[in-house]
């Protein structure tokens, strides 16, 4: 089924609708879930029947074209969010940045935000960029990251330290400043 | 002295990656997931943590309306208000009922709008029409910082339709009102009769409790 004829029906209402749906989708949330919460077989089907549950409630606000990328980001903010709701560590280097304290508060916009790390990471290398983005968004070990992407440990240290510098260049142009600044 | 700080894994919340989605790929009993995924949909008889997936995050947080020795008053969406305490002794529950309308005499629960019943509780806004039927309840739930559980059900159809709003507190004591039908030309029996989906709402919310 079309994504087009998958959309009116879900938003007629139509269970059809929701079932291709599944079948289009679920591959792609099953792997977002698998990666962040690798190993937790129960949880990660917990999370793909709330993120489709999920797309159901709020079928209406899905676009056409947007639908992969809407499943995707919500598998994935589910599933940090289990970790975080059971006070589970993330696994994180440095997750921290240490802001200075005599410096202004400054609170970025969401969409500002957004903007921020795009342009902080679209400015890497894309190996440099794949390895923030699996391990700062979808949590997965230093380790885990570097063997599946076939680069040695101690490279992608160096990498991530490389991204973590590019970002807080990005956020100082807005007014952040840093402890060691 | 505390340092501020940013996490870069919260910061990473406001990101969206298309570029290194993980490869495709199913580890988990996807049949049985999509048959859960159906049935809840399909209003089958919805498991506790289903319940749980079904409610909506109201912006409004329940509030304390008030406080005298021995006795709490809260003011529910509804405009009921339920005290726990006071004159009639620790642990008891009384409750003050509403109409469901608010200060502007409009729905603040269930609203029915052109043939459609919405949930608008808060500032939710939520088409329940096809969620809800004579059997199949619609359930809100938030969990209060003292370990209460405010919840609301609603369910039946436009022609017929009603509401239910409670709380459930950490000693097992309880309360709540609604109104369990919109029809005016039934019989008091008829009027007084749990409908289904009351029923089965109030099964839910206790095994969400127990859980």
């Amino acid at each position: 089924m079309e994504e087009k004829e998958i959309l009116d029906r879900l938003r007629r209402g139509d269970p059809v609708g929701l079932e291709a749906l599944i079948d289009r989708y679920a591959p792609l949330v099953c792997a977002v879930a698998a990666r962040v919460l690798a190993g937790r077989r129960e949880e990660q089907e917990e999370i793909i029947s709330d993120v489709f549950l999920a797309a159901w409630k709020d079928r209406k606000k899905l676009r056409p074209g947007q639908v992969k990328g809407w499943l995707a980001t919500v598998a994935r903010n589910r599933a940090i969010n289990r970790l975080r709701d059971r006070w589970e560590e993330l696994p994180l280097e440095e997750d921290a940045l240490l802001l200075s304290p005599d410096a202004p508060h400054v609170e970025a916009e969401q969409g500002e935000l957004r903007e921020i790390l795009a342009r902080a990471l679209s400015s890497l290398e894309k190996a440099d960029r794949e390895l923030f983005v699996r391990h700062y968004y979808y949590g997965q070990t230093v380790a885990r990251a570097a063997e599946e992407m076939g680069m040695n440990l101690s490279t992608a240290k160096t990498r991530l330290r490389r991204g973590r510098e590019h970002l807080k260049d990005y956020l100082r142009e807005v007014g952040y400043e840093f402890a060691e600044d | 002295m505390s340092l501020r700080k940013i996490d870069i894994s919260r910061l990473m919340d406001a990101y969206e990656d298309l570029e290194f989605l993980p490869e495709e790929d199913v580890q988990v009993d996807m049949e049985r997931v999509r048959r859960e995924i159906i049935n809840s949909v399909k209003g089958k008889r919805r498991t506790a943590r289903r319940t749980a997936l079904v409610a909506a995050a109201l912006a409004a947080c329940l509030a304390l309306a008030g406080w005298t020795y021995g006795e709490q008053i809260y003011r529910l969406i509804s405009g009921q208000t339920v005290t726990v305490g006071g004159d009639s002794g620790m642990g008891s529950v009384t409750v003050e009922m509403s109409d469901g309308l608010n200060e502007n005499g409009d729905p603040a629960i269930i609203a029915l709008e052109e043939g459609r019943l919405w949930f608008v509780a808060g500032e939710e806004r939520v088409d329940v029409t096809d969620l809800v039927d004579e059997e199949t309840p619609y359930i809100w739930t938030q969990r209060q910082e003292d370990g209460s559980l405010h919840y609301i059900i609603v369910g039946g159809t436009p022609e017929d339709y009603g509401w239910f709003e409670g709380m459930k507190f950490p000693d097992g004591s309880g309360g709540g009102s609604g109104t369990p039908h919109s029809r005016t030309d039934l019989s008091q029996a008829e009027q007084l009769k749990e409908p289904d989906w009351y029923t089965a709402g109030r099964e839910q919310v206790e095994e969400l409790w127990e859980n």
